[in-house]
């Protein structure tokens, strides 16, 4: 494996059973998260983005199940050079475990999924050292007011004694964040951090976790359904359609030269603020296929505006590598 | 700013525009105080002034956008114009066809429901919007029969002509809004409002809960709607991107006050309120090659409930001056159709968005 991945997902299945049937919720989904580095994830509700994330980290909701594929976590500190396979572990492995927090932790869209209502901020916080440094005790307390003093929690010293539900949106958000990042993980996982915040908190929160990326040298993987977002935090991109990675590239060439035709028309989709002509937006027709009954081929066809019958309806498109790092599935591509 | 002084300002308006605009609805002060209660007694300990003074006008066909963060007022001013929510205080002068001047604010139970015919609102979650229970035709048919529409055959051919004029299929009617997607569900909620001919919607965050994709066609569904039937929205929302690509003219909210109102171009290129400057700062641009000119606005939104002195703005303002926490400064028309309310805005170079790009 090459050195500066971080996680290589290969081939990714991951199923919800439910009555009505089976929902492939990621659907052979291959990406790789390098040391370091910032993947974007965009796409639309739906199309796996999350279940991906939960799939790093076995936490699939039931009935959901990861089915098949590989998610290769590579730790290399000090001596210790080794790559785990997390779909080869149970979710309640004690090496999981470890995983879960110290490794790899995650923040969320809303900040109270990650926080119990009834303990205060800083005992929170604590738990998570003791819990995976148990000989840490002592230093624990130090460590909070030291990490909340990073995310920039106004007046740390009152706010560590708070529950969740007396600090503002902003500053839950960051005290999510200083616990996410308590024991310097490696990989941050951020489903949607900044989606339901107001744009100039949104501009705060984004400025502190590239900050704290740089301080730390974690990965994160950003999950978001905003291009501008992207744009803006991402090293690399991956975009996923129906749970399929449909087009993965450097954040440039994802702006600047999109392949297939479903990043096109997203991008063309975005209102900008520019000079008003009054004109209608390209909005991308029809809506994405029912879940439970994903059409053959490629799952965009039904959409496509270069859709090519008898190819499109029929072969799942393979990735084609386009440039260097710059991959496609899409036929419009393949010899 | 009194009524008379609010009609001067919009005759000088409509000279820049292409032609005579005719007013349809006039805030004038309008307020909503919420009452904090406390202890057993419940006593009123003091208010959340949500919309706190806020008065424009809105021309007929126009689309009228208000901006700001959450709890700056501005979902709270689209819901008290329907009296949906009771203001406290103010006029709410919408033009009758037929009466003219009507003050919706001091409309009796009974003229209310008469004057909620030309009124309706599209609301932000298509999930929650819409009873489970109840089928397309009942959802879209219930504003009928309630204004009259008693023959089934007939409730049933119009909501038929009102789906198909939201883009959904008629064969659909007889289904559930569970078997609808998020955007379909928003055109179900669309269709709903525009069921008694209504002259003005209110569209509160009407595409926030939506994808990328079906925020674009319903954006233009929305437009195509307005076109056709000559519809005045009020179009309440927080992506800086969506209101620019819909709105004729843009009011800025802060702690319940209106703090800019100017025409679309204008407000987003050569704002005049440090604090409009500061949310298209803040605005993440679909461009890589753009990234880390967000500007960086301190603090947070100031509380409604106990707020700042002078300027509401002044303690996160990078202009701010000993006036601005003294003093409140007046919503004032600096340019014809450009309101600012802020001491220094002849001073101040401030910085907007090239609308080149």
């Amino acid at each position: 494996m090459d050195p500066g991945i971080l996680i290589d997902i290969q081939h990714l299945h991951t199923n919800f059973y439910l009555r009505e049937g089976v929902v492939k919720a990621v659907n052979g989904a291959s990406l790789t998260i390098a040391k370091g580095r910032t993947l974007g994830v965009v796409g639309e509700s739906g199309c796996g983005k999350s279940v991906t994330a939960q799939s790093i980290l076995q936490i699939v909701p039931r009935p959901g199940r990861i089915e098949s594929g590989d998610i290769l976590l590579h730790i290399a500190e000090g001596d210790l050079d080794e790559t785990i396979n997390i779909t080869d572990l149970n979710p309640g492995d004690p090496l999981m475990r470890d995983i879960r927090g110290s490794r790899i932790s995650m923040i969320f869209q809303e900040p109270m999924t990650s926080f119990s209502p009834v303990h205060t901020v800083g005992n929170q916080l604590e738990e998570t050292i003791k819990l995976h440094q148990p000989k840490s005790g002592d230093e624990a307390p130090a460590r909070v007011l030291d990490m909340l003093r990073r995310v920039g929690i106004a007046n740390p010293e009152r706010n560590v004694e708070a529950y969740p539900h007396q600090l503002s949106g902003g500053m839950r958000q960051r005290a999510m964040i200083a616990m996410a990042l308590m024991l310097e993980p490696s990989l941050l996982i951020a489903d949607e951090p900044t989606t339901a915040l107001d744009v100039t908190t949104e501009a705060q929160i984004l400025a502190l976790m590239r900050d704290m990326q740089s301080e730390l040298h974690m990965a994160i993987m950003f999950i978001t359904h905003d291009l501008g977002v992207i744009a803006e935090m991402a090293d690399d991109v991956a975009v996923m359609y129906l749970g399929r990675v449909v087009e993965k590239a450097p954040v440039r060439a994802i702006f600047h030269s999109p392949k297939h035709p479903y990043l096109q028309a997203l991008l063309e989709s975005i209102p900008r603020i520019q000079k008003r002509t009054g004109a209608r937006l390209q909005a991308i027709e029809g809506v994405v296929p029912n879940p439970l009954d994903v059409p053959p081929g490629c799952p965009f066809h039904l959409r496509c505006p270069d859709f090519m019958p008898g190819v499109c309806d029929e072969v799942v498109p393979p990735d084609v590598t386009v440039d260097e790092g710059h991959t496609v599935a899409c036929h419009l591509y393949t010899e | 700013m009194d009524g008379h002084e609010l009609g001067e300002l919009d005759s000088q308006q409509e000279t820049g525009r292409d032609g005579p605009a005719e007013e349809l609805l006039k805030v004038v002060d309008l307020c909503k105080h919420f009452p904090i209660q406390a202890g057993f007694w419940r006593r009123i300990v003091g208010y959340v002034r949500a919309v706190d003074g806020v008065s424009f006008a809105l021309h007929r066909g126009e689309t009228f956008g208000l901006v700001g963060e959450s709890g700056c007022g501005k979902t709270t001013t689209g819901r008290s114009i329907l009296r949906a929510i009771e203001p406290t205080s103010g006029q709410i002068l919408f033009k009758d066809q037929e009466l003219g001047w009507v003050d919706v604010a001091a409309l009796d139970e009974g003229d209310l429901r008469v004057f909620r015919r030309h009124t309706q609102m599209v609301f932000q979650d298509p999930y929650s919007s819409l009873n489970p229970r109840m089928t397309l035709l009942e959802l879209i048919g219930e504003p009928l029969l309630n204004n009259g529409v008693r023959d089934a055959a007939a409730r049933t051919d119009r909501v038929a002509e009102l789906l198909s004029l939201v883009g959904l299929r008629p064969e659909y009617i007889r289904r559930y809004p569970h078997a609808f997607s998020g955007g379909q569900r928003q055109r179900v909620g669309i269709a709903r409002a525009l069921a008694l001919n209504p002259q003005f919607v209110v569209c509160d965050e009407p595409v926030s809960a939506l994808d990328v994709s079906i925020q674009a066609q319903t954006l233009n569904l929305l437009q195509d709607l307005q076109e056709a039937f000559g519809l005045t929205y009020l179009f309440v929302a927080h992506q800086l991107n969506v209101v620019a690509h819909i709105c004729d003219r843009v009011g800025v909210m802060y702690v319940g006050k209106l703090v800019e109102v100017a025409e679309t171009e204008t407000l987003y290129s050569s704002p005049l309120h440090p604090y409009t400057e500061a949310l298209l700062g803040a605005v993440p641009h679909p461009d890589p090659d753009h990234r880390g000119h967000r500007t960086l606005l301190a603090g947070e939104i100031a509380n409604p409930a106990s707020p700042p002195s002078g300027c509401y703005f002044h303690p996160r303002c990078p202009y701010a001056e000993d006036e601005c926490s003294r003093e409140e400064p007046e919503l004032r028309e600096l340019q014809p159709g450009h309101f600012v309310k802020c001491h220094l805005a002849e001073e101040l170079q401030l910085v907007g968005v090239d609308l080149e790009v």
